[in-house]
């Protein structure tokens, strides 16, 4: 009740400020009408800023008085703007990205500090670093670059996962355009789904969360899809080795209405067609491939209005095909059998932003987020004879998934410069389907057609949040906020009151303190076999027995910039996690006879840490260090009998060094170091014999089994992981554009990272254990063009 | 042709980059992880002090698990006074002359030459009553003919009680007695969820085993259902074992363990282990039997 009332109170004080007017506006890319996330806007006469918002917009009440504006954003010119504000203005700026390689962005910069923020364990992390960095066959991917920061730590080997302070990969709410976005992995997790060409900004949140960020525990991974062109009609695509994409842009009515339409596509398949063909005589067929569809339509009504509407459509699919035909004492017979996998995800989003005051921004969405897998086996027998034909069919399919409908309602209100106001509210409607099992069978007259397995289980979540970024002096800045969240699911609702709190203290003009608090709710758990973000993993929801997942986190950090080009960060953290859901010992998501909640254990979490990071983003060399020591535990009373053991992605030290020089326009160079403690596996290090089987239940096992000994769980720790990869890009002007030609190496001095461990037989007999890994060193090429 | 060419090293080449594996031995520090003696015993109130024998070893030994026939297998009472030595007879089991009793804790050890001497102590549970045992016979949703019965007992208040029901058909044919299990079902929560080990009528369908958790110290009222069996068998005969909380362990982990042993799927089961410097269980189980006449 009291954050309401100090809330309530701030707020009043704010609105009642008197002789001020508003500049309000948008700030945007001068050369593509992009809007510029995070730009700043700064007074330099009475030393008041903002930043702008999501979409491009910033407002600033200032005292009537002369005011000089600085527009600056990162990597280009800044613009200022003298005027002697009498009345509200309506001032949008166009920036234009710097084309000369030269020191004086530092200026441009120096508003945009790290220890200028109240938000700390928030890294925003380019494209232009995403797309110059080498990468796994030459596929750019932002979640491989955000598993370079500190604090995040990727899961197996080449996989794009990400764990952040020591939670899991569900507690990560990545957010496309506003929606969550539930499996983020192509080819069993080896890419991500984002196309690094339709995405125009990534911001990623780790700890101190802001009010307006609900529903995950551990991480907020905000992607912003490109606008589309409002200038003009812009295209670029690439080729590689193992994929295609194509970005199509520009306006339909210029500076009003613009598309931007991507696509890519992988085609091992297409590629693998003739060689299997030829193997079978043509007799079937299999393959692999993934696509993603990006899509984007931007309407401006007025300076006030905007209507956005985007979609994501994307899928893996693996299928098995066959046919079989002979004659058998008259009767043909004609066999066709299909197998496959495919999952995938499907979002779309409608945003309005209105600009109701000066100082008020609302954006109104509606959200649909879709996640399936499938794994299914159909079989068809078609018998010809001089009787006539009779055709037996059978399948049977494994379904997974979660669908929403989602509604909300932000507002970005800035009452006074001092005061950065956020509120607003949302409904999801989710359906989950926790693994479903379709038999059907039509043969020889007998006719069955069932489901099976877990019941699927609809859901409300709903949400609301206020908070403020106040300064309270010039050294002492605070975000207040609260956030509030619930869950109705069968008979039982779930509530939650979230504090969030965090803080900024100037030690002096380059440094800062900083401090934040949050506690968050997850209403949605990931029961997973693997822990590496298969598609076989099952969401689901608290349910009355299984509760909602809960975390408080706590960071102390400081924050520098050293000499205007180097940004040093050091955090420390202490997060626990409660109702964590796990398998039961032996439970397996395959089997039919129990629901998955009679499959889980419930515990606990906890994960503490330092984090260190030093970072260049300007000049001809830039990029960053970032190391991470840091201590992740669960409990679960019936796992482990009841001992704490730590996370299987519990990494000790890992590091992450992202480097990128460029030498002249045409030619830059790119760098990635990793280095991971092991990840813990579970193995036996004993064997012995069970007690007599006659006296435990004999239809179980037979006689003489043997039981291995494990210690604990996760009691063996992999090898340590580490990687270098390195990358050359060859740019050159064209009349029609620019192509760039890309080299990179991945691992280049070819280490065996562990994929998983296994037992096995030397040469001499001996059983020994081993390490499977799957990427030794790898050459890519890439062939990218713009126009 | 020639895009078959192209497409042939194409594809080879990233089948070649992308999805070869390379195999790698690890060092694995086991080599310290010395051979222990496997103690396998169950402590019955219906009969004699038991014990199995053998030895363990480290598990990148391939070699075979022998039984110790040689071993010293004391029972010790709670003062480690001496019970009684068993005696070995075959295959490493070794067995007393005295039945153990309910409600007593008894210690177990063992030595044999080349290996630390291992002890482990269990209280054997006391003798449970049942006191009633009621039929009815009912026709199913299937339309089938079963058998409900409904079981009354004390459970002991203030400590946790496990169990296994087990239910037998009775057949005497030339005089001579054939006891067969009998599956069961029965929609008791104590049985399944939580309180059991996942289902008694599915994963145990002739063994429920369950704790007294949602039922601590009162008169237990369970009801089962079986197969009507009236027309061809004699009698029914329920067996209720009050069995202590390491063999319920041992139970739990260890069939878990076995059933799922080589599923890359399945999570890895502990198995329970109260041996101490070895491998193996010491556990109890003390059975009260109830004949259920036609």
């Amino acid at each position: 009740m009291n954050y309401f009332k100090m809330l309530f109170l701030l707020l009043v004080i704010s609105v009642t400020a008197f002789g001020q007017h508003t500049i309000s506006g948008y700030v945007q890319d001068g050369a593509t009408g992009e809007p510029l996330i995070g730009a700043t806007v700064y007074d330099t006469l009475s030393q008041k800023g903002t930043t702008t918002n999501v979409y491009g917009f910033y407002s600033i009440t200032l005292k009537t008085d002369a005011v000089v504006l600085q527009y600056s954003f990162v990597g280009f010119q800044s613009q200022v703007r003298e005027l002697e504000l009498v009345e509200n203005q309506k001032i949008s700026i166009e920036l234009l990205e710097i084309s000369e390689l030269q020191e004086l962005i530092v200026n441009a910069s120096e508003r945009n500090k790290i220890e200028d923020n109240t938000q700390m364990s928030s890294h925003d992390i380019s494209m232009d670093k995403v797309n110059s960095l080498p990468a796994l066959l030459g596929e750019k991917d932002v979640m491989k670059t955000i598993q370079l920061l500190p604090g995040v730590q990727s899961g197996s080997e080449g996989t794009s996962g990400v764990y952040v302070r020591g939670g899991g990969p569900d507690q990560n709410l990545i957010l496309l355009d506003g929606v969550p976005v539930y499996n983020a992995s192509h080819l069993f997790g080896f890419f991500s789904v984002f196309n690094a060409d339709a995405i125009n900004s990534v911001q990623l949140t780790k700890g101190g969360f802001p009010a307006h960020y609900g529903g995950r525990l551990s991480s907020v991974i905000d992607i912003r899809m490109k606008e589309g062109n409002m200038k003009k009609f812009h295209g670029e695509g690439s080729i590689g080795l193992i994929a295609a994409k194509l970005l199509l842009e520009g306006p339909i009515i210029k500076d009003k209405t613009s598309f931007a339409i991507s696509a890519r596509r992988t085609y091992i398949d297409l590629l693998a067609r003739p060689l299997i063909n030829s193997a079978n005589d043509g007799q079937g067929n299999a393959g692999y491939f993934f696509y993603d569809l990006n899509a984007k339509l931007n309407h401006k009504f007025s300076d006030r209005s905007r209507l956005y509407a985007s979609g994501y459509f994307g899928n893996d699919k693996f299928y098995v095909k066959s046919k079989d035909k002979y004659i058998d004492a008259g009767t043909t017979y004609e066999n066709n059998e299909d197998a496959g996998l495919n999952w995938g995800n499907a979002i779309a989003a409608l945003r309005w932003n209105y600009q109701l005051t000066p100082k008020l921004f609302s954006n109104t969405t509606i959200t649909y987020s879709k996640y399936k897998f499938k794994v299914g086996f159909a079989a068809e027998e078609i018998r010809t004879n001089n009787t006539g034909t009779v055709k037996d069919e059978y399948s049977f399919a494994y379904l997974s998934g979660i669908q929403d409908y989602a509604a909300k309602i932000d507002f970005d209100y800035t009452p006074h410069p001092d005061h950065f106001i956020k509120f607003g509210g949302g409904y999801t409607m989710h359906t989950y389907t926790p693994g479903v099992n379709q038999y059907k069978q039509d043969a020889s007259g007998f006719v069955i057609d069932t489901t099976f397995g877990s019941d699927i289980i609809s859901a409300g979540e709903f949400w609301g949040y206020v908070e403020d970024d106040f300064k309270i002096s010039t050294r002492l800045k605070v975000n207040l906020g609260l956030h509030f969240a619930g869950f109705v699911v069968n008979n039982t609702t779930y509530t939650s009151l979230q504090p969030r709190i965090a803080a900024r203290y100037m030690l002096n003009e380059n440094s800062s303190l900083k401090a934040s608090y949050s506690k968050m709710t997850q209403y949605l758990h990931l029961l997973s076999n693997s822990g590496i973000g298969l598609p076989t993993d099952l969401w689901v929801p608290p349910t009355d027995n299984v509760k909602p997942l809960d975390a408080h986190q706590v960071a102390l950090g400081y924050a520098q910039t050293l000499a205007k080009k180097y940004q040093i960060s050091v955090e420390g953290y202490y997060k626990t996690m409660s109702n964590l859901i796990e398998y039961k010992d032996g439970a397996t998501f395959f089997g039919n006879d129990q629901s998955w909640e009679d499959k889980v254990e419930v515990g606990k979490g906890w994960s503490y840490g330092a984090e260190f990071m030093i970072e260049k983003k300007v000049g001809k060399a830039t990029g960053w260090i970032g190391y991470t020591l840091s201590w992740s535990n669960r409990q679960f009373d019936n796992l482990n009998f009841g001992k704490p053991f730590p996370y299987r992605y519990d990494r000790r030290n890992d590091i992450g060094v992202a480097f990128t020089y460029e030498f002249t326009e045409s030619i830059d160079i790119g760098v990635v170091w990793i280095y991971g403690t092991g990840n813990a596996f579970t193995l036996g290090t004993e064997r012995y014999l069970a007690l007599d089987p006659s006296s435990l239940n004999a239809n179980i096992f037979g006689g003489g089994a043997e039981i291995e000994h494990i210690e604990s769980r996760n009691n063996y720790r992999a090898p340590s992981y580490h990687r270098l990869d390195t990358g050359i890009n060859f740019h050159k002007k064209k009349k029609w554009g620019e192509r760039t030609i890309s080299l990179g190496v991945y691992n280049m001095y070819n280490r065996q990272n562990p994929f998983y461990l296994y037992f096995t037989q030397d040469d001499g007999g001996n059983k020994r254990l081993a390490q499977a890994s799957i990427f030794p060193l790898i050459p890519s090429f890439t062939y990218s063009f713009k126009f | 042709m020639k895009q078959i060419q192209i497409s042939t090293i194409v594809f080879a080449l990233i089948l070649f980059v992308g999805v070869s594996s390379c195999e790698k031995y690890l060092d694995f520090e086991v080599k310290d992880k010395t051979s222990k003696l496997v103690v396998n015993s169950l402590m019955d109130g219906d009969s004699l002090f038991s014990a199995n024998i053998s030895h363990s070893l480290n598990i990148l030994d391939d070699g075979e698990l022998k039984h110790i026939e040689s071993a010293s297998v004391k029972i010790l009472d709670a003062d480690d006074n001496l019970v009684e030595i068993l005696t070995h007879t075959t295959n490493g089991n070794y067995i007393g002359a005295t039945k153990p009793l309910g409600g007593i804790s008894y210690k177990i050890e063992v030595s044999a030459p080349d290996y630390a001497t291992v002890t482990a102590t269990d209280k054997l549970p006391a003798t449970i009553n049942i006191i009633s045992a009621d039929t009815l016979g009912k026709i199913d949703a299937d339309g089938d003919s079963v058998l409900q019965i409904t079981i009354k007992f004390q459970d002991e208040s203030s400590v946790t009680n496990r169990y296994i029901l087990e239910l037998y058909t009775a057949d005497i044919i030339s005089g001579a007695l054939f006891m067969r299990p009998a599956s069961f079902s029965s929609s008791d929560i104590s049985l399944g969820g939580s309180g059991g080990l996942g289902g008694s009528d599915t994963y145990f369908y002739r063994q429920a085993i369950f704790t007294d958790n949602l039922f601590d110290g009162t008169i237990k009222t369970l009801v089962i259902t079986t197969e009507d069996t009236r027309a061809y068998d004699s009698f029914l005969q329920l067996t209720l074992s009050n069995i202590s909380n390491p063999w319920y362990e041992y139970r739990r982990t260890v069939e878990a363990h076995l059933a799922n042993q080589g599923n890359p799927f399945s999570q890895p089961v502990i198995v329970y282990n109260n041996i101490e410097n070895g491998f193996g269980i010491f556990g109890g189980k003390m059975s009260t039997r109830k004949k259920i006449s036609y």
